[in-house]
């Protein structure tokens, strides 16, 4: 967790002050993409562990995959709340408005995140039952539907937010943006994704002791 | 107010989120491997715990 943070932070750091102005942005607000844009691609590989988890409780009854499902569901929520925090302030900068309710990749986000929060708060609030597991895994594989109409948002409903720039059509299938800034962007994803991992592996251990701790109470009972 | 200003809010923001998340996620951690000892301290010792 160390190690990615400390990357992550070597890349904001870099951001402010090794990278150039980013052409179509106005001052430094643009700046707020090193952080913004990979806790955005990492919350997806979040709601990808959410779906497999989903899905292997679903498909082979897998108490990992119900483990992973909930490691998952906080660590989307974790990461979502970032790009949704970060964003609008983002946006009251650039656009004179926090948010805008037309603009398909913010309401997608935004619900894919409210379904984070819901998962997160039903875990804990809810008896753990095969019920509750189904309702819980079926959620989690409908919320992953959207990440790629999220992903896609830009290019199908175009709106306010920034086009995709990775692979973008407009910049001939390659990266529309400087090298500098792509080079300190895939940093910092870097740095996310091992943040994430060194997450996922603790959240792991609590959510196993949280299961071992019910056991024991119910041999105690 | 400043685009520094909008920046500063905004990785404030993220670092905080991520800064508190860490700490609750090692604090459940600390707290749930109490806990399991407690029991199984007392699984081990019925006699006490009767007491």
């Amino acid at each position: 967790m160390l190690l990615g943070l400390a990357i992550a932070g070597l890349a904001m750091v870099l951001g402010f002050v090794v990278a150039p102005s980013a052409k179509g942005f106005d001052g430094d607000s643009y700046r707020i993409i090193f952080w913004h844009v990979p806790a955005a691609w990492t919350s997806f590989i979040a709601f990808g562990m959410l779906f497999v988890g989903s899905l292997a409780w679903f498909w082979k009854r897998s108490e990992w995959g119900w483990t992973l499902a909930g490691v998952a569901a906080e660590l989307s929520l974790l990461f979502g709340l970032c790009v949704v925090t970060s964003g609008p302030i983002w946006g009251a900068a650039e656009w004179g408005v926090p948010w805008d309710w037309t603009d398909a990749r913010l309401n997608t986000y935004g619900v894919l995140s409210a379904i984070a929060l819901f998962l997160v708060l039903s875990r804990r609030s809810q008896p753990d039952t095969p019920e509750f597991r189904d309702v819980f895994s079926g959620i989690g594989l409908f919320g992953f539907l959207l990440v790629p109409i999220t992903y896609m948002a830009t290019r199908w409903w175009q709106e306010r937010h920034p086009c995709v720039t990775i692979g973008c059509e407009d910049n001939g299938g390659g990266s529309g943006v400087d090298s500098v800034i792509l080079q300190i962007w895939l940093l910092s994803f870097l740095g996310m994704t091992i943040l994430l991992i060194g997450q996922a592996m603790v959240s792991w251990e609590v959510q196993k002791c949280e299961q071992r701790l019910a056991e024991l109470q119910q041999r105690m009972d | 107010m400043s685009d520094v200003a909008y920046l500063a809010a905004a990785y404030a923001a993220m670092i905080g989120l991520i800064g508190w998340f860490t700490w609750q996620l090692l604090d459940r951690l600390k707290d749930v491997q109490e806990r399991i000892e407690a029991v199984e301290e007392s699984l081990s010792n019925p006699t006490d715990s009767d007491e």
